[in-house]
């Protein structure tokens, strides 16, 4: 779904421009929330008050593993350092990305979980963890390795006795195999 | 002890003409079928020769067998461990070219070919693809010797002998050649029971014959590579193995197997041994040459009364004892000792033995001819067939055993010599008796079963006492209302 990814691109290079039009100062606004529940809140352990997805469902986000990586939605782990804590506020209220908005519109997240999870991806945004690898690419290196000891165990596996027997023998006699 | 009963059998090669009646009778009965084609659970080699799958007999490359690990038998392709991490990819296994690609011929093309210049051929077409090929290979490939400077020359057994013993054994005019006919062993230590994954393959407990359970076999093809003599085959329509189940159905009505009863040379015999199972493993444990002795060691006397009294409390029904005390494989393997274990060093313990051939009476000296009587015994070594290659396929490399063999037979052609040409002293036949350590009468009961034989004489099917083994497990009643025919499920997989 090729459309989807630039969509989602373009939307959200307009919404920073916005905002960054629109609150020149926000980015000294003060972090209130708990990065704790956002972290909670972000992978699901703990419910959206209106009953939104959790963001781990659509998104990859460092310290998440391979198995955390969804690659649905874009990866999140530069999205703080991106956007700052007004921006991020900000797209965390509207959520108006075509594949968000669907789910989003009918059921918003709360100016709570909003601030949470913004304190979470600061916190993210601080801890400089290595990029988590996707799954999807994980699943095929496994697969290559898995096809190459296979490889590599069928290397001496009988090939065949009577045509090297016959092949040798007239080798040996000089003639046309 | 734990006695059990065998069905066992004696080829005696000296007879064998090779005219491949057996193989047919077997494959129109058996394997008459899509995708086993190329299998002959039957089949007639030519030795030196390198046999069906080619080379069968070289196990550094097809790993069939038993081996010694330490005080332990293990397969030679690997235990459970290494079987299961090559579940998906056996690497043993023949090709379809180690076999050959079965062929049949366009007849049609004989009688409806447009009218043309020249004779309508029937070509040879694949029964695997349907397309035309060229022939390379067959089951009897090594018949008469053909391309015997390629496949006899690399015959396992002749690359062992000495490069003097290979020119003799090929110069033209002493070209020497024998039938070796294969079907399953039915082997006591089988190769192919251990190796199976699913558990698919069994020993009868009643008269030792090997099966594999259709229903059961996944089609692994374990067997396949565990089997040393290559007698299990992987049928590709259904996706299971099959072997040979020596005509349990018509052994079990009576009737001795097709390859038995269709044999022109008659020179298969069939009948019970008794052997002590406890003692499997401890015999197969033993070194390269002394392994024909220990398997005889094995088989026991069904005359001894201790023998008798352990059978009887081991289950073994009355009529089982008298068809064992009546079985001429026994006299062959114990009471004559002329019967030998086809490549005993493979270690399953084969429980179908060959009189080896004593071939055209021809010496490798002296133009071929040789004086009867004492040089006879003295000059086994220079008989056509290096004795070297024979103890290589019947006696683990043991050329006494070989040697003990040729001599009985030699005595028993020169007794029968005395009898009708009578140009034979009482003293050499004294001395030949001496030296092959069977008295006037054994030798004359050898002739007998040899040559003057009736088939119910030669092939001694034991009672199979089925209702027996049926109600040992269930009522029988229920059983032939339950059971029927037994399993008639077709396989999922079909062509
Ligand atoms: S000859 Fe091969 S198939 Fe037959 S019982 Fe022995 S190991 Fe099994
Ligand atoms: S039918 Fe008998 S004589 Fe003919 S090839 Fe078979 S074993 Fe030998």
């Amino acid at each position: 779904m090729k459309t989807r990814g630039w969509r989602a691109d373009i939307c959200r290079l307009i919404l920073a421009t916005l905002i960054a039009l629109v609150l020149p100062g926000a980015a000294a606004m003060a972090i209130e929330g708990d990065a704790a529940r956002g972290a909670q809140l972000y992978a699901g352990s703990r419910a959206m008050t209106n009953g939104g997805s959790p963001c781990v469902a659509c998104h990859a986000l460092t310290g998440f593993g391979s198995a955390g990586a969804a690659n649905y939605g874009p990866d999140l782990s530069n999205l703080y350092a991106d956007y700052g804590a007004e921006g991020v506020g900000a797209v965390l209220e509207s959520l108006a990305f075509p594949s968000m908005e669907a789910i989003y519109a009918s059921r918003p997240l709360t100016s709570e979980e909003r601030l949470d999870l913004v304190a979470f991806f600061a916190q993210t945004a601080e801890q400089q963890a290595a990029p988590a690898t996707s799954l999807t690419g994980s699943i095929l290196l496994g697969v290559v390795i898995v096809f190459a000891i296979v490889a590599l165990l069928g290397l001496r596996r009988l090939k065949g006795v009577r045509r090297p027997l016959v092949d040798r023998v007239r080798k040996q006699r000089g003639m046309r195999a | 002890m734990d006695i059990r009963a065998q069905v066992s059998s004696v080829f005696h090669l000296d007879k064998c003409i090779g005219c491949h009646t057996c193989s047919i009778a077997c494959k129109n009965l058996w394997t008459d079928r899509r995708g086993n084609e190329y299998m002959w659970w039957n089949n007639v080699e030519t030795k030196p020769g390198t046999g069906y799958p080619t080379k069968w007999e070289d196990q550094e490359k097809y790993r069939g067998g038993w081996e010694r690990a330490g005080s332990q038998l293990r397969l030679k392709q690997g235990g459970k461990a290494s079987t299961f991490g090559k579940i998906f990819h056996n690497p043993d296994l023949p090709t379809m070219d180690d076999y050959y690609e079965p062929f049949t011929f366009k007849y049609a093309d004989l009688t409806n070919a447009p009218a043309g210049t020249d004779q309508p051929t029937a070509r040879p077409v694949s029964m695997v693809s349907g397309k035309p090929m060229k022939i390379e290979a067959g089951p009897n490939w090594d018949d008469d010797l053909s391309g015997s400077t390629v496949y006899a020359a690399n015959d396992p057994g002749v690359i062992e002998l000495s490069k003097e013993q290979q020119q003799q054994l090929f110069a033209i005019e002493k070209m020497v050649m024998f039938h070796l006919p294969r079907i399953c062993n039915h082997c006591s230590n089988a190769a192919c029971v251990a190796s199976c994954p699913s558990g698919a393959i069994y020993k009868r407990g009643e008269d030792g014959i090997v099966l594999i359970n259709q229903d059961k076999c996944r089609g692994w093809r374990m067997c396949v590579s565990a089997c040393p003599y290559k007698k299990t085959y992987y049928g590709w329509a259904t996706g299971k193995s099959e072997k040979c189940i020596l005509c349990y159905p018509r052994q079990e009505a009576g009737e001795a197997p097709a390859c038995f009863h269709s044999c022109v040379g008659r020179i298969r015999y069939l009948g019970v041994l008794l052997y002590d199972a406890d003692r499997i493993e401890a015999t197969a444990l033993k070194a390269d040459a002394e392994l024909t002795a220990a398997q005889r060691e094995m088989i026991l006397d069904p005359f001894d009364p201790g023998v008798i009294k352990a059978a009887r409390e081991g289950g073994l029904a009355d009529q089982i004892i008298e068809a064992a005390q009546a079985s001429p494989v026994y006299k062959f393997v114990k009471q004559w000792g002329i019967a030998l274990p086809l490549h005993p060093e493979f270690r399953t313990l084969p429980m179908l033995f060959y009189v080896p051939p004593l071939l055209p009476v021809l010496s490798s000296k002296n133009q071929g001819t040789q004086k009867i009587g004492d040089d006879f015994f003295t000059s086994l070594e220079q008989a056509r067939l290096p004795l070297k290659y024979l103890a290589g396929l019947f006696a683990g490399g043991n050329e006494e055993e070989v040697k003990a063999v040729y001599r009985r037979l030699i005595a028993v052609r020169m007794q029968r010599r005395a009898e009708s040409v009578g140009d034979l002293s009482e003293a050499e036949l004294l001395n030949a008796r001496e030296l092959s350590g069977l008295s006037r009468e054994a030798l004359d009961a050898i002739f007998r079963m040899t040559s003057l034989t009736r088939i119910k004489e030669r092939i001694q099917v034991p009672p199979m006492l089925r209702e027996q083994a049926i109600e040992a497990g269930m009522e029988t009643d229920e059983y032939q209302q339950g059971m029927g025919f037994g399993s008639r499920k077709a396989p999922k997989r079909r062509w």
